[in-house]
């Protein structure tokens, strides 16, 4: 599939933190053609392309959870108070379209916001968890029969491409990391491996993870490389705080990863001629790398970023040709039987 | 022609920025020109003004005034790495700007408003609100003579918002509610059997204090003027009751004073008793804040009467501002009433 089209399909259906049924529903749907599917007890899509071989076995994720927020109550004049379902930005929210996902379906909503006229001369500051409430435009009657606490809040943004190159989607953080895994399970297709290899989507990484570290005791990679989005450049960074867009996947370097496998990624990168570029964190990842390497007896843990601009917001953008990198160089690394 | 809510949301979803009203002006142009009685022309401060025609002569000459521009941004120069730095036309608090979709200039090009990412912010200061100096249009060009290829200073944003219904239809969402709606009732007051002749302007500018106002309240020289604006509803979440100055969902809003005007004490008599008269819904602005085109058609000439009667809309200046169809529809009564009740004072 065209990685446009890809990135569609992934990123069109809803998948909130510990809510990810639609999301993962379509993402096992189209890594069906790739191996066997099972699902985890905690949402996880697990599919295994090939059993260990040669004493070897690669587990690729990326998480199929987004950021939302969740309905904690309704009050008396018929708001839905929500609080954060993973790490939104604050400065971002206001001002917003938002979705509630009530058993009876969608319903459509807003988060408002003081405009100037009303504004008295206090410090100005971004709104706090406690504060946020959606607007239904409902009477509190009307909102208690229709949402319910626990249901989840979706912030409304657009699937579109843009510029040269680029798409923007809220649910590129991680659905751009599910598409490189996808996009190399294709690359891979038909090729004798020389390992195994598992391909996991994994759930509520958002919101301090599970889905990965239990996936991954499931299956017992020797190895896992850990596909998610990093900090793309804005003009107010500075040089190696963040990736540069279109440079290709920002390869981990971290005390908490494995240096055979991060060697190795770069090492195929280099004699593949795959554009890539460093991530160095000085210690955990802040990325299902962390559970992953935590779990069973230790796995040895690499982690590809795909740069991305606007992290946490509705207009998340990356570049579709660091997709194809990422995804090339991860086809690279399992044909060759990953680490030495 | 357009129904009322289908002109509601065509005219919403017009960039139509202070000073760049064109497209606006046009849509009502549309609308209006084949109306019975109509006569419309574009002045100078780029208001389109509508001379309605009556059964008599009225007494008092009415103008009815809605402005048609809206807030948004103008870009300001484009930088070294091709991202669009802006500023903002009219007043816009910067945190509903983050994140947002825009429409770029003439050709409406997407772009995002962008900042560094919030993690890479230090943690004591994530509560401080964004600087708009700090702030870009991303266009997805990638560098800056692509961006120029594009887009160049002076030209304009808006917030690129999809016109939702809220509550199965009991309100509408949209950007430029503030004052297209006003603009859309104007329009349907145009429609109606007039009694007696009015005059409606629909201004320029109003969102920067610019010339409209003041040119419409010259050459119509009305007796009386009565703007009809989206008012701040401050009813939201959490506010305490004495801080509303406005609700939804309590009907038209009758001003006495706001920052920018003291009403005509007889009009406001005069409006409210007709409203009690004729069972319409009304409540009074209950606090001195905000400003509208009354401030400027007031001191035209020899000076004009000045009344206004709002729609409770709440967000206004956000990219999802509400306003109630019940609002809408009392406030299109009350409306009513005044184009046949004060052109006999």
């Amino acid at each position: 599939m065209d990685t446009m089209e890809l990135l569609r399909a992934l990123c069109e259906p809803e998948g909130n933190s510990g809510a990810e049924d639609a999301a993962a529903k379509v993402a096992a749907g189209l890594l069906s053609p790739y191996g066997t599917i099972s699902v985890g007890p905690l949402g996880s899509v697990i599919c295994e392309v090939a059993p260990e071989k040669n004493g070897r076995h690669v587990l690729l994720d990326a998480h199929i959870d987004q950021i939302g927020l969740i309905v904690t109550r309704v009050d008396e004049r018929g708001f839905a108070r929500v609080r954060p379902c993973g790490g939104i930005d604050r400065r971002s929210v206001s001002g917003s379209a938002v979705r509630v996902m009530t058993k009876s379906g969608p319903l459509s909503g807003v988060i408002g916001a003081v405009p100037p006229h009303l504004q008295k001369d206090e410090k100005k500051e971004n709104p706090k968890p406690e504060d946020l409430a959606v607007d239904l435009a409902l009477s509190a009657g009307e909102a208690g029969e229709r949402v319910r606490p626990g249901d989840r809040v979706i912030l409304c943004g657009r699937f579109s491409s843009i510029g040269e190159g680029y798409v923007s989607s809220p649910a590129l953080d991680d659905r751009a990391g599910c598409a490189c895994i996808l996009k190399a399970l294709e690359a891979l297709k038909g090729r004798e491996l020389p390992c195994g290899l598992t391909a996991v989507f994994s759930t509520r990484e958002e919101v301090g993870g599970g889905g990965a570290g239990t996936a991954a005791f499931a299956v017992r990679p020797t190895e896992a490389i850990e596909i998610d989005v990093s900090f793309g450049a804005t003009p107010d960074t500075k040089p190696g705080e963040t990736g540069e867009m279109k440079k290709g996947p920002m390869v981990g370097l971290s005390p908490m990863l494995d240096n055979g496998v991060c060697e190795r990624l770069i090492e195929l990168a280099e004699l593949r001629g795959i554009p890539y570029q460093y991530e160095i964190m000085e210690g955990e990842t802040g990325t299902n790398a962390d559970e992953i390497s935590r779990t069973g007896s230790g796995v040895r843990c690499g982690m590809l970023s795909v740069p991305q601009q606007y992290m946490h917001t509705v207009i998340e953008k990356v570049a579709l040709a660091d997709i194809e990198s990422t995804a090339a160089l991860l086809a690279a690394y399992v044909l060759e039987g990953g680490a030495r | 022609m357009g129904t009322f809510l289908e002109n509601i949301e065509n005219f919403c979803m017009i960039p139509g920025t202070s000073g760049d009203e064109s497209a606006v002006r046009e849509a009502i142009y549309k609308e209006i020109k084949d109306l019975p009685g109509c006569v419309a022309h574009a002045d100078n401060a780029g208001n389109l003004i509508v001379e309605k025609a009556g059964r008599q002569p009225p007494k008092s000459k009415v103008l009815f005034c809605a402005h048609m521009d809206e807030v948004g941004f103008i870009v300001t120069r484009i930088d070294e790495h091709g991202f669009l730095r802006f500023g903002c036309v009219g007043h816009i608090d910067s945190r509903v700007v983050v994140g947002k979709r825009v429409l770029v200039g003439k050709n409406r090009l997407p772009g995002f408003i962008g900042a560094k990412a919030l993690h890479k912010i230090p943690k004591e200061r994530r509560g401080e609100p964004a600087e708009i100096a700090d702030l870009f249009i991303d266009i997805g060009a990638d560098d800056k003579p692509s961006a120029e290829a594009l887009a160049r200073p002076g030209d304009r944003a808006v917030w690129d918002t999809d016109f939702l219904r809220l509550g199965g239809g009991k309100a509408v969402c949209s950007r430029a509610l503030d004052d297209r709606a006003g603009c859309a009732l104007l329009v349907e007051l145009l429609k109606g059997d007039a009694p007696y002749g009015f005059t409606v302007a629909f201004t320029a500018r109003e969102e920067v204090g610019g010339s409209g106002a003041p040119a419409a309240g010259f050459s119509a020289e009305p007796d009386i003027s009565v703007v009809v604006e989206a008012t701040s509803a401050g009813d939201g979440a959490g506010v305490p009751e004495e801080n509303y100055v406005c609700a939804q969902g309590k009907g038209p809003v009758v001003s006495f004073i706001d920052e920018g005007t003291v009403y005509d004490p007889a009009l406001y008599e005069t409006i409210t008793s007709l409203a009690k008269e004729n069972g319409i819904p009304f409540q009074s602005k209950e606090g001195v804040v905000g400003g509208n085109d009354s401030a400027a058609i007031s001191k035209s000439r020899m000076g004009v009467r000045p009344a206004a009667v709002s729609l409770p809309a709440r967000y206004i200046h956000s990219p999802v501002s509400t306003v109630r169809a019940e609002d809408l529809e009392n406030t299109l009564r009350l409306l009513t009433v005044l184009s046949a009740e004060l052109p006999k004072l």
